[in-house]
Order: C-alpha cells, then sequence, then structure tokens
C-alpha cells in the first residue's frame, strides 16, 4: 500500500532502491527527496496520509527548487508552497519529487529542458512527451501514484499517452493557478497524472476550488444528474472523422476503441469541428503572446540567474535572458512580442482570440448532439530523441487535438488505448465545461474493455515492498 | 523577415542575440509568422473576440494585512546584495 511506503524504514528502503533503479534509466525526476517534506508534519488521518506523490518542476513546493526546466532558475528555491500543494499537504500526501519538463512548458518532448534528458520507460531511445514528461514517465514506471503538471496546450495530455497513463486537464479555473509558474494564463491549468482513474478523480477533487489568490479560479457547477447515471444510460458519443493525419498505430487505437463502443451498444456518432484547422495558427499566436508577457519578469534582476560583467540595468537584463533562456523559449518570447507589436495586434493576437470565441461555439453546438467527444492525443506514439522523426515545427502542428480544449476551455482527459508495435497509443475525451465527472465516467467506461497497459520492469507497490530487500 | 526587424523585435524583449543564434531563429520565427497567415483564409470578422477562458465577473479579495512574510526568503533568492538591498550595475 502507497499509505505505508514512508512511515516503514523497510518498506522506503525498497521503495527507494525500485526508483533509483528505474531512475538511471529514465530520468524522470530533477529532485528525489522522500524526506524533505516529513510526513509528520502534514495531517495524520487524512485520505491520502503517507501517499508520495511527484510534482511538475513549475509548481511551487516549498523548500524545493523551482527550475521550469531551465537555466535562468537553476538554483530558484521556493519559498512556499502553491495552493494546490496545500490543499494535498491538508489530505496528508507527501511531494517527494520534482519532475522534469520541456522549459517553461515549452514543448512536446522535454527534450527542451536545459537541465536533463529524460526517456521513456517503454523505449529509453524515444521521448516520454511534453511539457509534463518527466511527471507521466514517473507515473507509468511506478515511482509515483500520482504526479501534477501542467496543461497549456496539451502538456498533460500529450505524455500521458506517451506514456501509457491517464491525464486530466481540468476545466479552465477549476483549480488554482497560485504557485503555478505562468507561461499562457488564459489557458494553463494545473492537471492530474496517474495510472489509477480513481485515483486521479480523487486528487482531482482534492485540488479544485475557487482560491482567493487566483481570481481566475471558478466556481464548477454542482454534479448533473446525467453525469450521476452513466452506469444505468449510456452516454452519446461523438468522434471526430475523416482524414486526421495519424499514424498506422494511432489510427488502429482510434478505430479499435469506437468500434469497441459500437460493439458494446453506445451510441457513436461521426462529427467534425469546422475551425480545427486553425486551432494551432490562433493557439500559437495567443499562447507566445501571453507568455511574452510572463516571462518578462525573468532579467537577472530580483532572482535567478544573472550575467557577468553587464554595464547597465538594460544590458544586464538582455545578457541575462541571452545566456539564460533555451532556443525554444527564445523564439516564442519573439514570436509573442511580434504578434503584440504596434500595427500587427489585428492581424494576429485579435484574429486569435475571434477564432478562439469560433472554437467555442463549434464545440457548445457539438455539444447539444453528444455528450463525449473522442479523438486522438497527438497523431503519433512516442517519437525519438532529437527531431529527426518529428521537427521542433511538426511538434506544434501537431497539437491541434489537444490545444482545442485549451482555448474552449473544457475539461478532456487521455487515457491509454492499448500497445501497438511496443509502445502505448493514447486518445483523448472531451466533456463540456466543469462536467469533469462525465469524462471520468466515459474513461471508465473505456477502461472496462481497453486496461491500462503496465511497462516491462512495472511492479506495483505491494509487489515492491512486499519482495526481497537488497 | 527582415533580419533588422528581428533586432527590433528582440530588443524590445530585452533579449540580446548573438548572429549565429540571430539566423537560426529568424528562419523559426518566419515560419512561424507564415503559417499563422493561414489566419487570413477564415472570416470571423463578426464574433467578439475571447479575452478569457472563463471571464465572468470580476472576483476581488479584500485587501488585509497578512501576518505571513515571505520578504526574507526573497531577498534570499536574489543574484547579488547588499545587506537586505538587491544591487544592480549603475543606472546612471
Amino acid at each position: 500500500m502507497w499509505k505505508d511506503v514512508l512511515n516503514n524504514s523497510d518498506k522506503k528502503k525498497k521503495y527507494i532502491n525500485y526508483v533509483n533503479d528505474w531512475e538511471q534509466k529514465i530520468h524522470s525526476f530533477l529532485e528525489f527527496d522522500p524526506e524533505r517534506t516529513s510526513a509528520e508534519s502534514l495531517s495524520g488521518g487524512g485520505r491520502f496520509s503517507g501517499v508520495p506523490y511527484a510534482v511538475k518542476d513549475n509548481i511551487a513546493v516549498k523548500d524545493y527548487r523551482l527550475t521550469c526546466g531551465s537555466k535562468i532558475l537553476e538554483n530558484f528555491v521556493s519559498p512556499y508552497d502553491a495552493d494546490v500543494i496545500g490543499k494535498l499537504h491538508s489530505s496528508g500526501a507527501v511531494p517527494v519529487a520534482k519532475c522534469n519538463m520541456d522549459e517553461f512548458g515549452m514543448g512536446s518532448s522535454t527534450d527542451n529542458s536545459a537541465l536533463a534528458v529524460t526517456n521513456n520507460p517503454w523505449d529509453t531511445g524515444r521521448v516520454s512527451g511534453g511539457s509534463s514528461g518527466g511527471a507521466a514517465a514517473a507515473v507509468a514506471a511506478g515511482l509515483v501514484p500520482f504526479s501534477l503538471g501542467s496543461d497549456t496546450g496539451g502538456s498533460v495530455r500529450q505524455p500521458a499517452s506517451f506514456c501509457g497513463v491517464y491525464g486530466l486537464k481540468p476545466t479552465y479555473g477549476a483549480v488554482s493557478r497560485y504557485g503555478l509558474v505562468a507561461y499562457a494564463s488564459s489557458l494553463d491549468v494545473i492537471g492530474v497524472l496517474s495510472r489509477d482513474l480513481n485515483l486521479l478523480g480523487d486528487v482531482f477533487d482534492m485540488i479544485k476550488g475557487q482560491d482567493e489568490k487566483d481570481q481566475t479560479t471558478v466556481k464548477l457547477d454542482p454534479d448533473l444528474p446525467s453525469d450521476l447515471q452513466i452506469d444505468d444510460g449510456k452516454p452519446v458519443f461523438g468522434y471526430l472523422g475523416g482524414d486526421l493525419g495519424l499514424d498506422k498505430s494511432v489510427e488502429a487505437g482510434y478505430r479499435n476503441c469506437i468500434d469497441m463502443l459500437i460493439k458494446q451498444g453506445y451510441s457513436v456518432k461521426e462529427i467534425s469541428i469546422p475551425a480545427l484547422d486553425y486551432v494551432i495558427p490562433a493557439y500559437y499566436t495567443i499562447a507566445t503572446a501571453e507568455a511574452s508577457a510572463n516571462l518578462a519578469r525573468f532579467n537577472g534582476v530580483r532572482y535567478g540567474y544573472r550575467s557577468k560583467g553587464a554595464e547597465t540595468p538594460l544590458d544586464l537584463m538582455k545578457k541575462t535572458r541571452h545566456e539564460g533562456f533555451g532556443d525554444e523559449v527564445k523564439l516564442r518570447i519573439l514570436l509573442g512580442t511580434y504578434v503584440l507589436r504596434s500595427g500587427f495586434q489585428d492581424r494576429y493576437y485579435i484574429k486569435a482570440q475571434k477564432i478562439r470565441t469560433k472554437i467555442i461555439n463549434d464545440l457548445a453546438s457539438l455539444f447539444k448532439t453528444i455528450e463525449l467527444l473522442i479523438l486522438p492525443a497527438f497523431p503519433t506514439p512516442a517519437f525519438r530523441h532529437g527531431e529527426a522523426e518529428l521537427t521542433q515545427y511538426q511538434q506544434k502542428v501537431a497539437d491541434k487535438f489537444t490545444a482545442t480544449a485549451n482555448l474552449a476551455g473544457i475539461p478532456a482527459l487521455s487515457f491509454p488505448a492499448g500497445v501497438y508495435g511496443g509502445l502505448p497509443v493514447g486518445l483523448q475525451l472531451f466533456a463540456p465545461h466543469s462536467r469533469e465527472k462525465l469524462l471520468l465516467k466515459g474513461a471508465a467506461i473505456i477502461g472496462r474493455e481497453i486496461p491500462v497497459p503496465e511497462v516491462p520492469g512495472y511492479r506495483s507497490i505491494e509487489d515492491i515492498c512486499g519482495g526481497q530487500g537488497r | 523577415m527582415q533580419k533588422e526587424e528581428l533586432f527590433v523585435t528582440a530588443s524590445l524583449a530585452r533579449l540580446e542575440l548573438d548572429e549565429k543564434e540571430a539566423e537560426k531563429l529568424n528562419e523559426a520565427v518566419t515560419g512561424m509568422i507564415e503559417y499563422f497567415s493561414l489566419m487570413d483564409k477564415i472570416d470571423v470578422d463578426d464574433l467578439p473576440p475571447t479575452t478569457h477562458a472563463a471571464a465572468k465577473v470580476n472576483r476581488t479579495r479584500k485587501d488585509l494585512p497578512s501576518d505571513i512574510s515571505l520578504a526574507d526568503k526573497m531577498v534570499e533568492n536574489a543574484p547579488e546584495k547588499e545587506g537586505r538591498f538587491i544591487t544592480v550595475p549603475n543606472v546612471l
């Protein structure tokens, strides 16, 4: 049981050995320290008392570094806890690790981290996805029962699909962003990754809710009657039709899931999202514009890396940012600054925001005829390190299935949909605004027929702690 | 995009670029800007822009003092300081 791991020295030793064995192969953690947050200091009788978990390194955990995978924050130690961490503290859960990620959440592979290279547990020559790649790899390998990530354009769901686990992006505003380092504030949301759908739902229940320190947090609508009747009634599924340009293993997983639902007697309708082709230009316009403003604070003055030998404050800022940021971050800052330059705003930023309205309207009318939408998470399974299989540009274009939910602010969940050629394939479900319960029930229906895969070398915590120590 | 434009943009972003990375970034930025022009093809003139996914009302909190002070720990994270002052190169 995960609950006993940290308060029994024999079990803890076995657990740490298991983590270290895997970490030599996958490097999912930037820091791992089961002692740092003492379990005794947390509420004793909470629901997750003593349960360890891992946190993406852009979410603040007191006394842990908060690097965002960047050289510019490499030695920054967080003086406080994010709201989600405070909520989990009160449940008794213990943060034990910070997870590697693409620098500031910008990427689809975790290869854009300036600090470590994370490998996919299914094939160490491949990426674990991004930007929450460390959080997904750790959960898939069984190093923690759940982890927290952040999702701006698919950064929880895409790595979850690459590693064969569940990944939830909640409704925008359902979870406080206090203590999450901002990338694109109108899109960012903290999410949960786990192999266990029930646990994922419980963690979401624990971290959601209005927070006075984040004025964009919303109170979710109470569960609607239809959410609670799924076990008896059958939800109407929609799926995205047409040629979606999928890799053949993802296509096979997608077809298999739809066919399974039809065979099980569910009503499944083919649909389309008319503005889907405009999602990526609109998403990258909005995300980079917001990023260029949010990342202005990293200038070497008050915290983080500082360039040596600058002669004026302006020079200090320019040199610090030149030396401290990686290529992808520089690209996005430049893009965002460009689209906000005077004279260009109508053509790019305002246009993108109008397209965002169109996407919201498209989805709202879809959800009048269906309850849940199935679509791919990413067109390919986990790709190889480097750009040989997918260039950075192709990786961006491939975000269209995930970024749609961020533009619309609706909840989305990626779920494992089988293993093809030794690699997991993941798909997604979308639900209307604040209908996370419905989303989880949909995934549970599918999970009964298509279970979560086990990566070779995975051991359950009972097996790890019950087995012979070394 | 003209290289000159890239350097103007970089300066606005408080970002120094060396010649080699400017070459590489110019290609990547130009490629993305060209891709963004795909947005010219959709007619959404009649729609209002969405500035926020969940903007309903402006929610504020009371401006109350708190006894939790992070100031000392914040100052500890400063790259260069004299006592409790954060230092920067001479402004004038």
